[in-house]
């Protein structure tokens, strides 16, 4: 294959992005005097170190002309094919919302919401049986974990009365 | 120490009805999720983990004992009748095992998977219960410096034995190391990449780690290929069992996995993949129907079903003894110990004898029960796979996302799972490998401590890694790991482009 592949060019220049900031700050980090015979700055030198050569091997291996995409063989369950960008995009922002709602609206509501959405993202048209799933799912875990298991959730706006 | 006493003791405490019942609900709830397609052993344990914080250490361990042979089975059972492998190590079970249920043996195939499963599960157990306690007599030997090239050689081996680029694999294995790095170093209280962020001081919260860079990759993957359909639709027609002649086909291949499977697992390296595909090669040599392979020969699905369990269950001799986690499903069980306090090593027999034999005889009572309960329930799993994706992929982020709040109780640690979870999707489009990131991610911070101990002891020499004899002699085995499967491949290059 000629074609190129822009996910292992963008990951290889991520990784070369983090080697760059492990290696600047781990000479941050002051050596301090002491009877220490190796301080806290030598393992992260010897990782950044690490991490930036074989970052480097790994761009100049993604940015070749002909990258050996072709090598790669059955024992590589990774998945091929066009992203679908519209989903992933959308339900990475419910995941935030999801999150930043969970404590102030609560566990079982947010819950519910969530998965409708989510469901919905994914490709259900069912909106009346994934809304009972989701609120029969979230109330049941819920109810199993704050009020069985001892775990405390939000409780959010409505109190239940169990 | 008595090893047969210790293990009646360990029976005393598994054997009791509410951990019984604990064993019987996770191998039910691992077979559950593990039978999901795309949810492999690693995923299964790491959605499950922080539901067996609810409970004391030796009934969570109980459960987790449960879910980890649960999830295995699970993974085997999509393997045969979806052709979906949950991880590498099942690769091989495909190859027969989807053949023969598009030829209407699924029974059999379910059942030869099931049963060698469980001769090798309980083989490998008996092994374990006599082998750990004399290796954790030598781990108690080893010096920091020979420690710390152990965990090179583990570390080299899981990253360059599978896939196909090793650079590839240890820039996984170094971002991995570098995770590890994150918080306030436990000697000097440095803060390190940390960023000022006060979260961070504690380090990067490995539960959500692992949640997100299975289970929520596997959701994002799921969502990005949306637009490509649903796979065809599964029933298992026939009976669940073997004929005399699917029997006397599996049992020799059941034993020689299980022969394969056991010692590599056993080893601080390599892990799971490399017995199964050498079971499968060794079966379709040795077979007398190898005009069979590839159309569903019984042999290539009981002879590396059998492999997978053995190193399983071998795995967790380097686990236990040495807290060497040699495989992404080790890794996690190496975090369910150290939210509990427990650090697997040298000292845990010593330390914990209660939790570490109640946990050995949970595998038995747990390989029975998955027998017992699978054999006659595999319809029932099989139902779920009608499920439609959609309502499963929402129930896997809502799970995940209780399993991260519910160790926390920090937002914080959810916005972390989820920006893993795109981290391990992208990792996943580019072909990196994510074994190696969380096995660094949690072994890198014990590495440490051997390394600064190893040069404690030398007063900074670090010359001490290569001038002790077995440190230099690991060492130089683990060079030759990372070397020699490059080598072999341009020299195999060669030939092939001259055809």
């Amino acid at each position: 294959m000629t074609e190129v592949n822009w996910s292992r060019r963008i990951v290889a220049i991520g990784f070369l992005v983090v080697a760059v900031v492990v290696l600047v700050s781990a000479f941050r980090i002051p050596v301090g005097g002491g009877y220490q015979a190796v301080g806290p700055r030598a393992f992260p030198l010897l990782v950044g170190g690490g991490l930036g050569v074989v970052a480097v091997v790994g761009a100049v291996q993604a940015f070749r002309p002909r990258d050996s995409v072709a090598a790669g063989s059955a024992l590589e369950a990774d998945d091929d094919g066009p992203i679908a960008w519209r989903p992933v995009l959308i339900l990475l922002a419910a995941l935030a919302g999801y999150a930043a709602l969970l404590v102030p609206v609560g566990y079982w509501q947010s819950t519910t919401v969530f998965f409708v959405v989510c469901a919905r993202v994914l490709g259900s048209r069912r909106l009346l049986r994934d809304a009972v799933i989701a609120l029969v799912l979230a109330l049941a875990t819920y109810v199993l974990f704050d009020r069985v298991l001892g775990i405390t959730l939000p409780p959010g706006f409505v109190r239940l009365a169990i | 120490m008595d090893v047969l006493s210790s293990l009646f003791d360990g029976f005393g405490h598994a054997l009791s009805p509410a951990n019984l019942l604990l064993a019987l609900l996770g191998v039910t709830i691992g077979t559950l999720v593990g039978v999901l397609p795309g949810l492999g052993p690693a995923t299964t344990i790491a959605l499950l983990l922080p539901l067996t914080f609810v409970f004391e250490p030796t009934s969570a361990f109980v459960m987790f004992a449960g879910i980890y042979y649960g999830g295995m089975y699970g993974g085997s059972t999509t393997a045969i009748l979806l052709n979906i492998p949950g991880e590498t190590a099942s690769i091989p079970t495909t190859l027969e095992g989807y053949p023969m249920s598009r030829a209407g043996r699924a029974g059999a195939a379910l059942a030869t998977a099931a049963i060698g499963s469980f001769v090798a599960g309980t083989i490998s157990t008996v092994v374990i219960t006599f082998l750990a306690p004399a290796m954790s007599a030598i781990a108690k030997l080893i010096q920091p410096a020979e420690y710390f090239a152990i965990m090179v050689l583990a570390f080299v081996t899981v990253t360059s034995l599978m896939g196909s680029s090793i650079v590839r694999g240890l820039s996984s294995l170094f971002l991995g190391l570098t995770i590890g790095l994150v918080g306030i170093d436990q000697l000097t209280g440095q803060p390190r990449l940390a960023f000022g962020v006060p979260q961070l001081f504690e380090g990067l919260p490995v539960v959500a780690l692992a949640v997100g860079l299975f289970a929520v990759a596997e959701a994002v993957a799921t969502a990005a290929s949306r637009d490509r359909g649903a796979g065809p639709a599964v029933s298992v027609e026939g009976r669940i069992g073997m004929t005399r002649d699917d029997f006397r086909r599996s049992w020799p291949a059941w034993l020689r996995g299980t022969a394969f499977g056991l010692p590599i697992g056993s080893l601080p390296a390599g892990g799971a993949e490399l017995p199964t595909f050498l079971s499968y090669n060794v079966e379709k040599r040795l077979s007398k129907h190898p005009e069979e392979f590839g159309k569903g020969a019984i042999e290539g699905v009981a002879g590396p079903e059998a492999a997978n369990n053995a190193a399983f269950s071998g795995v967790l001799v380097p686990l236990l003894t040495l807290g060497i986690p040699t495989s992404a499903t080790a890794s996690i069980l190496l975090i369910a110990f150290q939210i509990y306090n427990v650090q697997p090593g040298p000292q845990l027999f010593d330390q914990q004898p209660m939790l570490v034999w109640t946990l050995i005889a949970s595998l038995y009572i747990g390989n029975v029960m998955l027998l017992v309960l699978n054999l006659p329930l595999v319809r029932v799993w099989v139902k779920l796979l009608r499920v439609p994706a959609p309502l499963l992929t929402a129930a896997i982020l809502v799970f995940a996302t209780l399993g991260v709040y519910s160790t926390g109780a920090s937002v914080f640690e959810l916005f972390v799972a989820y920006g893993f979870g795109l981290v391990g999707f992208a990792l996943r489009r580019a072909g990196y490998p994510v074994a190696p990131l969380i096995l660094g991610a949690v072994l890198g911070p014990l590495m440490e401590v051997q390394f600064r101990r190893a040069l404690a002891f030398s007063e900074g020499d670090p010359t001490v890694f290569v001038t002790r004899p077995v440190s230099a002699a690991i060492l130089l085995l683990a060079l030759a790991c990372l070397v020699l499967p490059v080598v072999l491949r341009r020299t195999a290059r060669i030939p092939a482009a001259v055809d």
